[in-house]
């Protein structure tokens, strides 16, 4: 005890000096207890500075993966997050294969790329086994790994890159999807990395909101398998939709800025049929490819930045919508790459088979109301490109479509008509020329009376009949209804014969396989002598399969049905296959009739005649109007005749009266 | 100014010179005299009690500088050993100074306005720091460069190259080490 201090604790100094001394010691832990204080208050900063941060972080993370559906892009915000605000020089990510094998996924993030571009070589497509190098060992262990020395990881291939960028610290995290990890995050640092509770929290907390992108992109990417061409790996129809849908509402007012090109293969059922759906799949697979690469490189070589998205929409049709600049030559090119792409020959095996395409372009404008519509108008145009055969192209327009829509309406009411019985046969009478002129026949003519349009000739409905397929009913029902007629013809007074009723036959129904059957059924159907029904055909049987025809005729000739050949003079009229064909008449076309005056007709019809005679054919003229032409062609050796000068096409009742005169 | 400064300046005078001195300096130019660590105060204060100082020692407000810089050196080792624990050279924490320190005074102060060094790794080792402050301290910061150098038990040699205080636009420090 110093000397002048009082004994008690609780007296007073009086001596000066120890009571400055005790001031000072006083002073002294009033100082200390500032410090203390202070560093208290430090702490607390420092706590909820880094809490603050932290926090900040998550949420930054969280909102990443609340508005990304997309792992590689959410990795990547997520990494330079962590790295801006965790002060790490380089973060990558890697993904886990489901086969024990952790890939980066050239995912990655550094702050001063020059620095450490030897690690971030070695990192970006780096793969490493379970338990090998750093985030082998994040998946070994299922935890956070911390390091300050690289060399101590087991399988760490990159310690010598890392040591020469001067980073000696790293931290690795995992990314779950519940208690599976399904990627790792790992970070590399200059300054030593210190392992801490909250940081542990924290990258868990990351780990875990990551993970849910990987969820719903697991979830996403399975829906996508459901909505994928699985053979092509193409988008489906059903995708084709929702994004046409989206682009076509994006389109400014004018509507302008979307196209849908639709393609369908010609000859790939041949392909099934011949080699089998097997390699039908494999057609379509390399037909596919080959689709890809030519969009591919029309973008690259036009640079118009039009964005594209190839669609497999049925078994052998694709689609391609575009999107952004084009006009209508660059669509034109790319329609010819695709029909270049396609022209080499697909090896198949030990085979190789050739399939072009039929390409339909339509592209958007104001009259479309929906991406539907414009994919009907590309649609349509390839049907007429495939009309006009193989590697063709069609851009629809707005004429295109009116004739085609009036062309389907047609073709509904024609269908309409074969089933309400619209259809009716009128005949002209045919008469034997010469001096005792007396009707021999009719030639029955097909008439459509419409309900709306009253009479229509088959010129206006013929085609389309064909073209729906109808053509071979229609001509069943002509066949039935004429021999139905002859049944039904009150006999002839006076006549020696009695008359035959002729019927034209179209080419392609001539040539179905089972029309002798058609003209059998119809002529046994009526019970009628074979011999009154004759078939009217024209060159162009012969032209289409000249062997094929001299076999159905000789058939149903055999038979006792007759045949004629009509039209005679305005085709081929080649006179090598008229010998071979076994007819029984020939029909002079009504305009060498109309121009008898001409003497270059006159010798034709002549000719004709003389031809006729040696084949031993009965020559029968059309379009006879007056009396002088009966007579010269009479004077030719024309044996029959029919025209206006001998009556008008009319209905059945109407034709019985002149039999009976 | 950050407390700190003025507490470490209080440290160095008074363990130089004796508490009486710090009081002096206080009382006669009449600045307020408290400061906490974890608050701010004004710059000129600073600049009254280094000029105050420099007067009472009869050297100049340079030398003033790096004396106080320093000396201060092992006083925030002791006071914030984290600053320190990770660095096994003077090289290895100067360049550390943006990194790491800065970062770490942001966390305590917020709005902390610290200097940003500029570094330049010149040939033998020489090291380039750039500097640039409306505050021109850079004689504080070469007596910390000192400080830090002694220990880690470094010797330096510090050159200016330019200085504001000279009319230059930046500050620049060789620091050479001598082997």
């Amino acid at each position: 005890m110093n000397a002048g201090e009082p004994s008690g604790v609780f007296g007073e100094a009086t001596d000066t000096e120890a009571r400055i001394a005790r001031l000072e010691r006083q002073v002294l832990r009033e100082r200390m207890a500032r410090i203390e204080a202070e560093s208290i208050a430090e702490k607390g900063l420092r706590d909820l500075f880094e809490s603050t941060q932290r926090i900040s972080l998550l949420q930054k993370i969280t909102d990443i993966a609340n508005s990304s559906n997309e792992v590689n892009a959410s990795i990547r915000a997520a990494l330079e997050e962590i790295c801006c605000t965790l002060g790490y020089d380089f973060g990558n990510g890697y993904l886990l294969d489901g086969e024990g094998r952790i890939c980066a996924c050239d995912t990655w993030f550094v702050q001063e790329p020059q620095d450490f571009a030897r690690l971030v070589a070695v990192s970006r497509k780096a793969e490493f086994e379970v338990g090998n190098g750093l985030p082998g060992k994040v998946v070994a262990k299922g935890d956070i790994v911390w390091t300050r020395e690289l060399y101590s990881i087991t399988g760490c291939t990159r310690a010598k890159e890392a040591e020469a960028c001067g980073l000696a610290s790293a931290c690795a995290f995992p990314v779950r999807v519940e208690n599976e990890i399904v990627a790792v995050l790992e970070f590399f640092t200059r300054k030593p990395v210190h392992e801490t509770k909250e940081l542990s929290w924290l990258m868990n907390q990351i780990g875990t909101q990551l993970g849910r992108v990987m969820e719903r992109q697991r979830a996403w990417s399975l829906l996508q398998t459901a909505r994928h061409d699985t053979l092509t790996g193409l988008p489906n129809r059903a995708i084709l939709a929702d994004r046409a849908h989206a682009v076509f509402a994006s389109l400014p007012a004018d509507n302008t800025g979307m196209a849908m090109i639709v393609l369908d293969l010609n000859g790939f059922k041949a392909v099934n049929d011949r080699h089998g759906h097997h390699a039908g799949d494999k057609l379509l697979t390399l037909v596919a490819a080959r689709l890809g690469r030519s969009v591919m490189s029309w973008q690259e070589h036009h640079r118009l930045g039009a964005k594209t998205l190839l669609a497999r929409t049925g078994g052998d049709e694709f689609v391609l919508m575009l999107h952004g600049r084009f006009d209508s030559t660059s669509l034109n090119t790319l329609a010819e790459t695709i029909h270049d792409c396609l022209a080499p020959p697909f090896r198949m095996g030990n085979t190789s088979v050739n399939v072009g395409a039929s390409i339909g372009i339509a592209t958007s404008n104001t009259v479309h109301e929906s991406h539907d519509h414009l994919l009907r108008d590309a649609d349509l145009a390839m049907y007429e490109a495939k009309k006009l055969g193989s590697r063709r192209t069609i851009m629809f327009t707005r004429e295109l479509g009116t004739s085609v829509r009036r062309a389907r309406q047609l073709e509904g009411e024609v269908r309409d008509a074969v089933s309400k019985g619209q259809f009716q046969l009128y005949y002209q009478p045919i008469f034997t020329l010469g001096p005792n002129t007396r009707i021999c026949g009719f030639e029955a003519l097909l008439r459509w009376n419409h309900p709306m349009r009253g009479l229509i000739g088959p010129d206006e409905f013929l085609s389309c009949a064909e073209d729906i397929g109808a053509l071979s009913t229609i001509g069943e029902w002509v066949l039935q209804e004429a021999c139905a007629t002859i049944a039904r013809m009150p006999p002839m007074a006076g006549a020696v014969e009695s008359p035959f009723i002729s019927v034209n036959i179209a080419p392609e129904q001539f040539l179905l396989p089972n029309f002798v059957k058609q003209v059998k059924s119809a002529v046994n159907g009526a019970g009628v002598a074979p011999s009154r029904l004759k078939i009217e055909i024209t060159e162009n049987v012969a032209i289409i399969d000249a062997a094929a025809a001299a076999e159905v005729l000789t058939e149903i000739r055999r038979w006792g049905v007759k045949a004629s050949l009509d039209d005679f003079g305005t085709g081929y009229s080649s006179l090598s296959y008229l010998h071979q064909m076994p007819l029984d008449s020939l029909k002079i076309d009504k305009s060498f009739v109309a121009s008898l005056h001409e003497p270059k007709n006159v010798n034709i019809i002549r000719a004709i005649v003389d031809l006729a005679r040696d084949l031993e054919l009965t020559v029968i003229a059309e379009g006879i109007e007056t009396s002088e032409q009966a007579r010269v062609l009479a004077s030719f050796g024309c044996q029959q005749g029919q025209g206006f000068l001998f009556g008008k096409p009319r209905p059945q009742w109407n034709i019985f009266g002149l039999l009976a005169a | 100014m950050k407390g700190i400064v003025f507490n470490l300046l209080e440290e160095v005078v008074t363990s130089d010179h004796g508490a009486d001195t710090w009081i002096a300096l206080i009382e006669a130019t009449e600045v307020s005299g408290i400061y906490t660590s974890v608050g701010s105060y004004p710059d000129e204060e600073l600049f009254t009690l280094v000029m105050a100082a420099a007067n009472g020692l009869n050297i100049s407000v340079d030398e003033t500088l790096r004396l106080f810089g320093r000396k201060a050196m092992p006083l925030l080792a002791e006071r914030y050993p984290v600053f320190f624990q990770d660095h096994t050279s003077a090289r290895s924490l100067i360049l550390s100074v943006n990194d790491i320190i800065h970062p770490e005074v942001r966390k305590l102060y917020s709005g902390a306005g610290c200097p940003h060094f500029h570094f330049q790794h010149g040939a033998d080792g020489r090291l380039m720091v750039g500097y640039q402050s409306p505050r021109k301290l850079c004689q504080l910061a070469h007596g910390f460069v000192h400080g830090t150098a002694d220990h880690f038990g470094e010797a330096v040699r510090i050159e200016h190259e330019m200085c504001m205080n000279q009319g230059d636009p930046v500050c620049r420090m060789g620091i050479e080490w001598m082997s």
